[in-house]
């Protein structure tokens, strides 16, 4: 009898120690680290999977120059990332930022990818009061409620495709456009306020669906869209097996419209489309530029193996990483009370351009209109730039 | 007019190639009366092996799919005498269990080694043919070609089953595995025979995807799914009936999605489950 | 000797939150909610056979009935009652024509009908909200739904234990083993089922109801997404069907494997949670459960039930 008790209390032990919580050191930190969950597998794991390289190279590269200086301390601290694989599902991130939570080292959380999995992180980031600075979540759902520990990096999912106006409406040419937008809460908002966008401007919205995620048929719908006789058709979708499926099949289809916008271009769309998707317009958060910000950019992107075209999403990385760098540098302190006044409060450049928060906590990183040119992801802005680099695909 | 005629061709397309890929599936049940939703790991892979073997050689894909289905074969034939053998012996729902187990396990480690070794992103190939014109109705010859292909595999599976030793043995393992055994029939290489020719099926299937749409490592257990309610709705073990479930799946979506294109994947499913309430052996089951 | 053990492990439960881990804390939240999920579904799967892949639905109709009646302003506890009611009423409902259906086809067309209330759910937008989701009152709720969902597996399990030495029980039993012997010996065969059915849809449906007042926020694939339709019948099988703890041990098993590899391997835990899970199902044929040494563990604890 005696070893069963002692059996129950060691196995009991084990599981405990296994998955304990870290002790908790009250001392002067002798490095800087942040907190995150990315998406290392699961339905965004094609998205945004190497981000944690990224992240870890941008940490080296800040540490190779000795780090982030912090003036309470009088000295740099460098950096490091505490990476959890988040699964694409928001209550394994939501675990693993309260396993990080009582992490009392921990300086700054910094979000996962998507909206709705950003959203079980806020609560966490509220409810123990750590700073966190959000990434890819830019939808009303996540703003909606005043929490003072979260801010964003982008501009409100409706504004994202703003800056594709102007291009058609200085130059002319298109009238009509067709819409098609993946059945997911960013998607749609992305589209409703593109839509509105082009109405105030005097464009006409011809077709307008949105079909589920896993599609596979889109014959139909290219069948009636072309009837509607678009000059530009814009799709916008997470899922690159959505606008890669639809595309091909508007080639089979042989509609070859004045010009189509794809709001998520990478590396794999262009390469499975070969001849096709030269032309095709697209968006990314990045402009050319020669801030030492780009250039370190440029290299982070580079050590990580990949470059900026073939994930748009890492020009939000690089900025969201920048902006708790400069954070710490302008709060002077790891206080988090005072990082996150830092954080809503301070403004500043980042590549060039303007860094700031609004009130209800969107960020000011928007997204820049580029085109695929020689099989290559070329940016296109600003205005004057766009006017004479763009071209329709069939004018 | 024309609009009906477009939808029920693209939908009648479409269904070809979800039968090729429900095909294989429908094979392996019939023979092995066992859930394997490893099954869309087979078409993935195929898939993903002609795209790499494409973006390094250039040869025409459905050349390297052919070539490659004796490789999916024997793969096929392994994984069934490793890990599906064990589990022929067992009581009718243990079985049931296990299979489901065991192909999951083996499904979610295929995927995870898969997207760890060639990444986890859209892969596609950019292969074309024109389509055929016909007035404002366009016929993808690709998919005309993935029609062909499974009528003839049709005639040619009919033709095996019917003529060949190993294909009538094949049916009487169906039909009665007991009385196969009897008859001196080694139901043990049937059943690895036939998982085999489901995957070199699956692994064609593979090729139509990667050329018409895209492939990526996490897309096996989703298309497994689809398949297997689809064999469900032709009914289990019958060629004819994943044939047909196929064509009903695809010219509902098509017809739907014309309307209200969020309504096109609701409705595929919608009548599936019809189907099966009031058949409930399926379409053609026995 | 054995009581007191299973009193003090009881106890350790209840005071649990007392010693603050939030991190532990959700985690054993997660942990309760799939051992309901097993566990309700083996009450079906394990004792009559029927192996319902769908089981799920029942609880994503539970998560948003609940959603969209407690917005509408009905009272908390109501909304819970609801969202239980709700699943099983569709458990009735579909139980007449679903279980004509036998094996593979009953489990194949359960999965289909997950899929499709994912469907619906995404497009009957006007209601459901479809792919924004539902958002429910916000509120911090960790403690008071570790409590929740601790009580409902405690009587899942309590309910397990009495249908077993019951004649419901004897009569589930008798169903799985060979059905129509059964029903030619006077068994109510459709009857007996759909009260399965209607019992394992029950917890389904209130666990549903806690989550989202837990998490707030729900869309179609949260609740009636693939994975978390297959976690819980993988689960209870893992852990072995027909036994009340094999569920419970199946959940336990995947889950502190799942985080093991997840928090020491960044790449390829998925890969290693596969091959256990394979591992399991090719040697292991009964379940965890039915594994000699653990048995004969069991067995002499009295922990071992199995109809």
């Amino acid at each position: 009898m005696n070893k069963k008790l002692i059996g129950f209390c060691l196995v009991f032990l084990m599981a405990v120690a296994i998955i304990g919580p870290d002790m908790v050191r009250a001392e002067e930190p002798k490095e800087i680290k942040i907190g995150a969950t990315i998406a290392l597998s699961g339905r965004f794991k094609g998205i945004v999977g190497t981000f944690d390289k990224l992240g870890d190279e941008w940490a080296g590269l800040v540490n190779e120059r000795g780090g982030i200086y912090v003036k309470e301390y009088g000295k740099k601290l460098p950096i490091r990332f505490e990476v959890y694989d988040d699964a694409s599902k928001p209550e394994n991130a939501r675990k693993f930022y309260e396993k990080m939570a009582t992490d009392s080292s921990i300086a700054f959380f910094m979000g996962p990818f998507s909206s709705f999995i950003s959203n079980a992180a806020i609560t966490v980031a509220g409810k123990h009061q750590i700073p966190m600075q959000m990434v890819c979540g830019n939808d009303e759902v996540l703003f909606e409620k005043p929490n003072y520990w979260r801010v964003g990096s982008l501009v409100p999912a409706a504004e994202e495709w703003e800056r594709l106006v102007p291009i058609y409406k200085k130059k002319g040419g298109v009238k009509t456009f067709a819409t098609l937008a993946m059945d997911t809460l960013h998607n749609k908002g992305v589209i409703k306020g593109f839509e509105a966008d082009l109405k105030k401007n005097g464009f006409e919205v011809v077709y307008s669906a949105i079909a589920p995620p896993p599609t596979k048929n889109f014959a139909p719908m290219i069948t009636k869209l072309r009837k509607a006789k678009p000059d530009v058709v814009c799709i916008e979708a997470l899922s690159l097996a959505f606008t890669i499926g639809f595309l091909k099949q508007m080639r089979e289809a042989g509609f070859k419209p004045k010009e189509i916008i794809v709001g998520h271009v990478t590396k794999h769309v262009i390469d499975t489309l070969g001849p096709f998707a030269e032309n095709i317009t697209g968006l990314a958060y990045y402009i050319e530029g020669d801030t030492q910000d780009h250039k370190d950019f440029l290299e982070v992107t580079r050590r990580a193996g990949f470059t900026w075209g073939e994930f748009m999403e890492s020009g939000i990385r690089y900025w969201a990483y920048t902006r708790i760098k400069q954070t710490i540098e302008t709060a002077g302190t790891l206080d988090r009370k005072k990082i996150m006044d830092t954080m809503w409060n301070m403004k500043s450049k980042i590549m060039g351009l303007d860094n700031y928060v609004t009130k209800e906590g969107y960020g000011a990183l928007g997204s820049y209109p580029c085109q695929v040119q020689g099989g290559k992801f070329v940016s296109i802005w600003p205005l004057e730039k766009a006017l004479k680099m763009h071209k329709y695909r069939n004018p | 007019m024309e609009i009906a005629v477009q939808l029920v061709i693209a939908g009648i397309l479409q269904g070809g190639v979800y039968a090729l890929a429900a095909f294989g599936l429908s094979l392996i049940f019939g023979v092995s009366d066992v859930l394997n939703l490893a099954h869309g790991e087979f078409l993935m892979l195929g898939g993903l092996f002609t795209f790499l073997l494409f973006s390094a050689t250039g040869l025409n894909p459905f050349l390297i799919g052919l070539m490659m289905v004796p490789f999916a074969f024997c793969l096929g034939y392994i994984f069934d005498r490793l890990l599906m053998r064990p589990l022929a012996g067992k009581k009718e729902h243990i079985r049931l269990m296990s299979s489901i187990l065991v192909t999951l396990g083996a499904a979610l480690f295929i995927e995870d080694v898969t997207s760890f070794l060639a990444g986890a992103e859209e892969k596609g190939v950019d292969y074309t043919l024109p389509s055929f014109f016909w007035g404002d109705i366009f016929i993808s010859y690709l998919r005309l070609l993935a029609v062909v292909m499974i009528a003839a595999l049709t005639v040619g599976i009919h033709y095996y089953l019917k003529k060949t030793y190993t294909g009538r043995a094949l049916r009487a393992t169906t039909q009665n595995i007991r009385g196969a055994m009897l008859v001196g029939v080694d139901t043990h290489r049937i059943r690895s025979v036939t998982f085999g020719i489901g995957s070199g099926l699956a692994s064609i299937a593979g090729v139509f995807y990667v050329v018409l749409l895209s492939i990526s490592p996490d897309m096996g257990l989703g298309v497994t799914i689809k398949y297997l309610c689809i064999i469900v709705l032709g009914g289990l073990g019958s060629l004819i009936g994943s044939l047909v479930g196929g064509l009903i799946l695809g010219l509902t979506e098509s017809v739907v999605s014309y309307y209200t294109p969020h309504w096109g994947q609701t409705a595929a499913f919608l009548i599936l489950v019809l189907i099966l309430l009031i058949r409930p052996k399926g379409l053609f089951g026995k | 000797m054995n009581r007191i053990i299973l009193g003090l492990v009881l106890v350790f439960f209840l005071i649990f939150p007392v010693f603050n881990m939030p991190y532990l804390n959700t985690f054993l939240i997660i942990l309760f909610m799939y051992i309901l999920l097993a566990e309700s579904y083996d009450l079906l799967g394990g004792y009559t056979g029927y192996i319902n892949m769908g089981h799920i639905a029942f609880f994503g109709i539970g998560a948003y009935t609940f959603g969209l009646l407690w917005n509408m302003g009905l009272a908390l506890y109501l909304s819970f009652l609801a969202g239980t009611f709700a699943a099983v009423i569709f458990a009735i409902l579909i139980s007449f024509p679903f279980f004509r259906l036998r094996g593979a086809y009953f489990s194949l067309a359960a999965f289909a009908l997950v899929k499709l209330m994912e469907h619906l759910t995404l497009n009957l937008s006007s209601i459901t909200h479809g792919s924004d989701g539902l958002k429910v009152l916000e509120g911090n709720r960790m403690i008071p739904m570790y409590y929740l969902s601790l009580l409902l597996v405690i009587a899942v399990i309590a309910v397990s234990y009495l249908i077993m030495h019951s004649r419901l029980g004897l009569a589930m039993a008798s169903i799985r083993e060979e059905e129509t012997i059964a029903f030619d010996f006077g068994v109510p065969v459709q009857r007996i089922k759909a009260t399965a059915m209607v019992i394992s849809a029950s917890f389904a449906g209130l666990m549903g109801a806690f989550y989202t007042w837990y998490t707030i926020f729900i869309n179609p694939s949260m609740v009636f997404g693939t994975d978390i339709a297959l976690m819980p019948v993988a689960m209870a099988m893992l852990g072995g069907s027909g036994v009340i703890i094999g569920p419970v041990i199946g959940a336990v098993f995947l889950l502190i494997v799942e985080e093991t590899l997840w928090t020491r391997f960044a790449y390829l835990h998925t890969a290693a949670y596969g091959l256990v899970i394979l591992c399991v199902g090719l040697f292991m044929p009964g379940g965890l459960v039915r594994l000699g040494p653990l048995r004969r563990f069991l067995v002499r604890i009295g922990l071992f039930n199995e109809l």
